[in-house]
């Protein structure tokens, strides 16, 4: 049956026979091909009566192949055969060095639509960098910014963190060797620097009350988040504490969490002592201090 | 008064063919002149240097030459050999010629040169010396071989912008043995246009540094310009980055990878002025098929720019997976006086099949825009010759205001070449 025919250059219709299918599978042939070009439309993404393929790739973009010396018609101009992983990189914006967050195993191609969060995250400018591992070898970085800033106090673990912006104090000092040794008949004593510590240590107290997903206070379990948050922090396990001021620390916990009760039952005080134990701009010890898994080829040294 | 003895400092280990300049600290008067005696360790009784120089400087250049300079004197000419190991003294003459006390005696081997090179950079420039790059990472292979053993003990690695900036200093290696490949990996080969701070970037010179040094303290040092050419293709693949109320950063990865097949002898491209592929060539029957990787529900929109189509045949098929398929198939017909191309669009689904076909067009090698869109319950079908008139139509409302043009206006009205 034929429905109808266009004059030059407009369009014609014909109804979707039945139940509304996708589309799996294109073939062509018998011409020269410049573009193809399939996507959803979608107005809040771009025109729906756009004709023409806008250059660049967006959310709503199914296949666009260019013809430009390959036949690849995805946004990577691989094959999923020779990828194996796809690393997540981050760093600070004007920085220069990449820090490996994640290294994901890529087998099919839905491995390759994935969404990681990264709670260890320093405060600013941030770029992330998604990068497929291709014959082993790391191919070209995609790359997105971000502006990260957040308030109040963070103790984060790999599995889990607690928050709070209610009375955080923070005293800390600079730790290094310093050796003073008197001598008997001198006025002053000989001053040694011997070994390359070089850490922080410190106290905070805090009142860590629970929010919900609208940042609430959830105050129908004050008391049960107050035992949470110290078994959290007598647990040994290493932790990243970070504040709304910029720091940012891999810490443990060395002296033991006390909570105090001063002006409301309600109102607890949680306070403990923390030293430094690594760096969390270092891939090794992000690593060896659990917090991340990343393969160790892939770590930035 | 007290007995003043030069201290002759440490000395690294150093090429014999080469030599090397011995410093020392002396407090007593103005030195005038000395005197460097060099015996061999295993036996002592053997001087193998032994010269004065006249310098006030507190330095002695060892004096490799038989023809004496100004102001030297060679008791014992130079004999130096690599791989053995030697003991160094040293003797202070002041104004009035006062010798001192012999200083402390130094040990110091003697090493041939080690091998100390980037292997990787293969396509070289020979008039610049720069060396390009065409991967988006950097893998770094430098070759390090002492032939008398000597272990390399530490090396990194920095980057130099082509103005001496500082870009990069990697941490750290250690090294093991005597003949090692060390490796690193400069990451983060970004576009330009994506990544305006830092990151190295394309057809942008860098210096790449190796230094290292061995067990005994010889310094080495490899370097090497490059430029990374970017390769055709590339990665747009979409990364989102979201702030999330949890304090944490949601990152997001939209890879899109289709699986493509290409069923023919070889692709053939059609090339632009600057020989770049731009189009291929399907008309001797070669077809490339899609699959895997999208799925294309309703409502969506295909486009495919195309020209030189073979009459007769289907250009274009879609399927599904419970069998509806579309295809676009291109038809002319040739009459006395006048002859006139059009396009079909046929949809089947069981028994059932729509054809809807396009306007006629002259038959002329134009390059045809052909949309198919599956919206609201209906398909609607295009087709546009990329002429003059089309752009026109395109530009006066048609379609949506502010269509790019983007590539379609690239080379298409001119023939270009097939490249096998």
């Amino acid at each position: 049956m034929i429905l109808g025919f266009s004059p030059m250059g407009s369009a014609i219709t014909a109804p979707v026979l039945g139940h509304e299918e996708a589309v799996t599978e294109v073939l062509f042939s018998n011409g020269i091909f410049d573009t193809l070009y399939g996507t959803s439309l979608n107005a809040s993404i771009k025109p729906v009566d756009q004709i023409l393929p806008p250059e660049a790739w967006d959310e709503a973009t199914h296949f666009h192949a260019r013809f430009n010396g390959t036949i690849y018609c995805g946004n990577a101009d691989f094959g999923v055969d020779n990828t194996t992983n796809i690393l997540v990189k981050r760093r600070k914006k004007g920085e220069f060095q990449w820090f490996t967050l994640f290294d994901i195993p890529a087998a099919k191609a839905e491995d390759y639509t994935f969404t990681v969060h990264d709670p260890y995250a320093p405060k600013g400018d941030l770029e992330y960098a998604v990068v497929p591992i291709i014959n082993g070898f790391e191919s070209e970085y995609s790359i997105t910014g971000i502006h990260y800033d957040f308030q109040g106090l963070l103790l984060i673990e790999k599995e889990r963190s607690v928050h709070t912006i209610l009375d955080v104090a923070i005293t800390e000092q600079k730790n290094g060797p310093v050796g003073i040794l008197s001598t008997l008949e001198g006025k002053y004593p000989f001053v040694f620097y011997n070994g390359e510590n070089d850490y922080y240590s410190g106290t905070v107290s805090a009142t860590f009350i629970e929010t919900d997903s609208q940042n609430e206070f959830r105050m129908n379990r004050l008391h049960e988040h107050y035992r949470e948050v110290l078994n959290f922090l007598s647990n040994k396990k290493p932790k990243i504490l970070k504040y709304e001021d910029g720091r940012l620390r891999l810490i443990s916990i060395t002296t033991p969490p006390s909570d105090s009760c001063e002006e409301h039952p309600d109102k607890h005080t949680i306070s403990f002592g923390f030293t430094e134990i690594a760096d969390p701009a270092s891939n090794e010890d992000m690593n060896r201090c659990g917090f991340l898994d990343v393969g160790e080829e892939w770590w930035v040294k | 008064m007290p007995v003043i003895k030069p201290v002759l400092n440490k000395i690294n280990a150093f090429d014999a063919e080469q030599g090397t300049t011995l410093t020392f600290s002396w407090t007593g008067p103005q030195a005038r002149k000395n005197r460097i005696v060099i015996r061999e360790y295993d036996s002592p009784h053997r001087i193998v240097y032994d010269c004065t120089q006249e310098t006030m400087a507190l330095k002695h250049v060892l004096h490799l030459g038989e023809i004496l300079e100004s102001g030297v004197s060679q008791a014992v000419p130079y004999a130096l050999e690599n791989g053995k190991r030697y003991l160094a003294s040293l003797q202070i003459f002041d104004t009035y010629n006062n010798e001192s006390e012999t200083s402390n005696e130094a040990a110091f081997y003697c090493f041939a040169a080690p091998v100390f090179r980037f292997t990787n950079f293969t396509n070289v420039d020979t008039a610049t010396s720069i060396a390009k790059v065409t991967f988006h990472s950097i893998y770094l292979n430098v070759k390090y071989a002492q032939e008398d053993g000597e272990v390399l003990s530490e090396y990194k690695f920095r980057l130099y912008d082509y103005t001496g900036k500082l870009l990069l200093e990697s941490g750290t290696f250690y090294g093991s043995t005597a003949d090692d490949e060390l490796q690193y990996t400069l990451g983060g080969v970004t576009d330009t246009a994506k990544d305006e701070f830092g990151g190295i970037q394309y057809q942008t010179c860098y210096r790449i540094v190796c230094q290292g040094v061995t067990v005994h303290g010889m310094n080495i040092q490899t370097e090497q310009k490059f430029v990374v050419h970017k390769d055709t293709g590339g990665v747009g693949a979409l990364v989102t980055a979201q702030s999330l109320p949890d304090c944490t950063i949601a990152v997001s990865s939209h890879f899109k990878i289709v699986n493509a097949d290409f069923s023919g002898q070889e692709e053939h491209y059609l090339l632009d002025e600057n020989q770049k592929p731009y189009a291929i060539d399907l008309t001797g029957g070669d077809t490339i098929r899609y699959f895997e990787g999208f799925q294309m529900k309703p409502p969506y929109s295909l486009t495919a720019i195309g020209r030189a189509f073979v009459p007769g045949e289907i250009l274009l098929s879609c399927a599904g997976p419970a069998g509806e398929a579309f295809a676009v198939s291109y038809h002319e017909k040739r009459y006395s006086l006048i002859s006139k191309a059009y396009f079909l669009l046929e949809i089947r689904k069981g028994a059932i099949r729509y054809l809807l076909r396009s306007g006629y067009f002259p038959i002329q090698d134009l390059w045809y825009i052909i949309h198919i869109r599956n919206e609201k319950g209906f398909y609607t079908f295009r087709v546009l010759p990329q002429n003059e008139m089309a752009q026109e139509q395109f530009l006066s409302g048609n379609n949506a205001p502010g269509i790019p043009m983007c590539s379609i206006g690239k080379n298409r009205t001119k023939k270009g070449g097939l490249t096998a």
